[in-house]
């Protein structure tokens, strides 16, 4: 809850420029993913497995990053979207590194940066998720009058 | 103590250019001045040196008692709306108002009151989330007045805001910015070429010419006692008929007409017996029915009055009469002056004679 009206207020006419960096951050970290996979991993090269996994992290940053211009205008159903893509995120790390070690295509030091940046990836995403539902959700009750202040507060 | 005092100010560019001279002005506290003149008269110059965008050749500038003549700009507090607005187009009129003092790093919430009290004032407050071209003229240079409001300045300064507005536009933000002055009581240097926007808004007129204060005063002052002629063919419109006459013991002649003098101007011009003067006449200060033959030429109505141009014998005339008249192309009417209206100028000084 925001301690005075002007911290409130503010927000119809600033974006939620916090929760749009931590989206973009999520996708950088997933870009650093996104890169050492390819780089490490030799065995990839000439499959159609490597088709399918460019096209879907394309498509996968693309969705964050839109979804991250969405919440800058504080569009609560978006942040729904970056939380389904941060528990995504977290799943990937029990399919693709994970089975690839298993198969022994990559090394177990490879595995855990890819892992690790795709927990901070997923940590980023979670957290701009949180912060758009709550300014978001914020920002709704106040247009809908549900939030008060005295009005010696107020401009 | 004056608000801000500039002693002697000068300016000569590079090329030697000499653009202001020896400018004197003392603006008090909360006062409206307003520097007009014609194009190049060096009153921009001024401006721009009291702003910090000119470097001061000579003289010196006091703002509150402090020297900031040599001072950088961004230390004068100093708040300068410009002609053409200067708004950034890529930012929201929020985002617009606000940046000089997110610059300041001031608190985010006081930014965010500072912002609306200023709209709310300006009446901005449904545009705040638009960008500047999604706004008219008028409304662009209000953004460009609050962007100046919210800083809190010592002084504002404001270079021929409402040149880009059209002629109603115009009209409504003069009216809009006067008000402002009298809520907001702060003090103000307005720089205009347009003499109406001076005489309806200023408490003081500084009237320039060439790099020269002319005459420094009120508007009644520069319209009813103009210390010399170019204020008295710059103040006014339709501007003075200046006409050369010659000064006799009780009467004044031209080739045109003759108008007999009472006993207050017999003393005035007593010095110029037998000399030539220029006579100032305004247009609405002469009368129908008069001795003074006036050949009509042509008629301008403007509702309220009428402006008839014509003929005294060869000289060429103005007059306004507060009625609308049909006088048609070569109508000859009597007219005579308003002898407690008319003004004589020294013609070797150019300077009222008192």
């Amino acid at each position: 809850m925001p301690r005075n009206w002007a911290s409130i207020d503010k927000m119809k006419y600033k974006k939620d420029s916090f929760a749009f960096a931590l989206a973009v951050l999520g996708l950088l970290a997933n870009l650093v993913y996104f890169f050492l996979l390819y780089k490490n991993n030799h065995n990839f090269f000439y499959s159609y497995l490597m088709g399918i996994s460019v096209i879907y992290n394309l498509v996968f940053m693309l969705v964050v990053f839109l979804s991250a211009e969405e919440v800058k205008a504080y569009h609560r159903n978006f942040s729904y979207v970056l939380f389904a893509l941060s528990l995504i995120q977290f799943a990937r790390i029990f399919i693709y590194p994970r089975l690839a070690l298993e198969a022994g295509v990559i090394s177990e030091g490879i595995n855990k940066s890819l892992v690790i940046w795709l927990i901070i990836s997923g940590i980023f995403l979670l957290l701009a998720s949180v912060r758009s539902f709550w300014s978001s959700t914020l920002l709704k009750r106040y247009l809908e009058g549900k939030i008060k202040f005295p009005p010696a507060d107020e401009v | 103590m004056p608000k801000v005092e500039m002693q002697g100010l000068k300016k000569i560019y590079d090329n030697g250019v000499e653009a202001v001279h020896d400018f004197n002005l003392e603006i008090e506290e909360g006062e409206f001045v307003v520097l007009v003149g014609p194009s190049g008269c060096g009153k921009t110059t001024t401006l721009r040196m009291v702003a910090g965008l000119e470097d001061i050749t000579s003289g010196r500038l006091i703002i509150d008692e402090k020297d900031v003549t040599t001072m950088p700009p961004k230390d004068r507090d100093i708040a300068f709306v410009f002609q053409n607005y200067a708004l950034y187009q890529h930012m929201t009129v929020y985002q617009n108002m606000a940046f000089s003092l997110v610059l300041r790093r001031e608190n985010s919430n006081l930014i965010h009151k500072k912002v609306l009290a200023a709209a709310e004032i300006l009446g901005l407050t449904s545009h705040l989330n638009k960008k500047p071209k999604q706004l008219s003229g008028g409304e662009r240079q209000r953004v460009a007045i609050g962007r100046a409001i919210v800083r809190d300045p010592k002084l504002f300064l404001f270079d021929e805001p409402l040149s880009n507005l059209d002629a109603k536009l115009r009209n409504a933000m003069r009216r809009e910015l006067l008000l402002l002055h009298q809520k907001l009581q702060v003090t103000i240097i307005y720089v205009t070429h347009d003499q109406l926007e001076a005489l309806t808004l200023a408490d003081k007129i500084v009237c320039m010419s060439m790099g020269h204060v002319q005459q420094i005063g009120s508007p009644l002052e520069l319209y009813y006692r103009p210390s010399n002629l170019f204020v008295a063919s710059f103040i006014g419109l339709p501007p003075m008929n200046l006409f050369d006459v010659e000064v006799k013991p009780d009467r004044i002649s031209s080739p045109h007409f003759e108008v007999p003098l009472d006993e207050e101007r017999r003393r005035l011009l007593r010095d110029y017996v037998g000399k030539k003067v220029v006579l100032g006449v305004r247009p609405e200060d002469i009368y129908e029915h008069g001795e003074i033959a006036f050949r009509v030429t042509n008629n301008e109505n403007l509702g309220q009055s009428t402006l008839v141009h014509g003929f005294a014998r060869d000289q060429k005339l103005v007059c306004k009469f507060r009625r609308w008249t049909n006088y048609r192309p070569g109508d000859v009417i009597k007219i005579g002056f308003n002898m407690n209206r008319i003004h004589f100028f020294d013609k070797e000084t150019t300077k009222a004679i008192r």
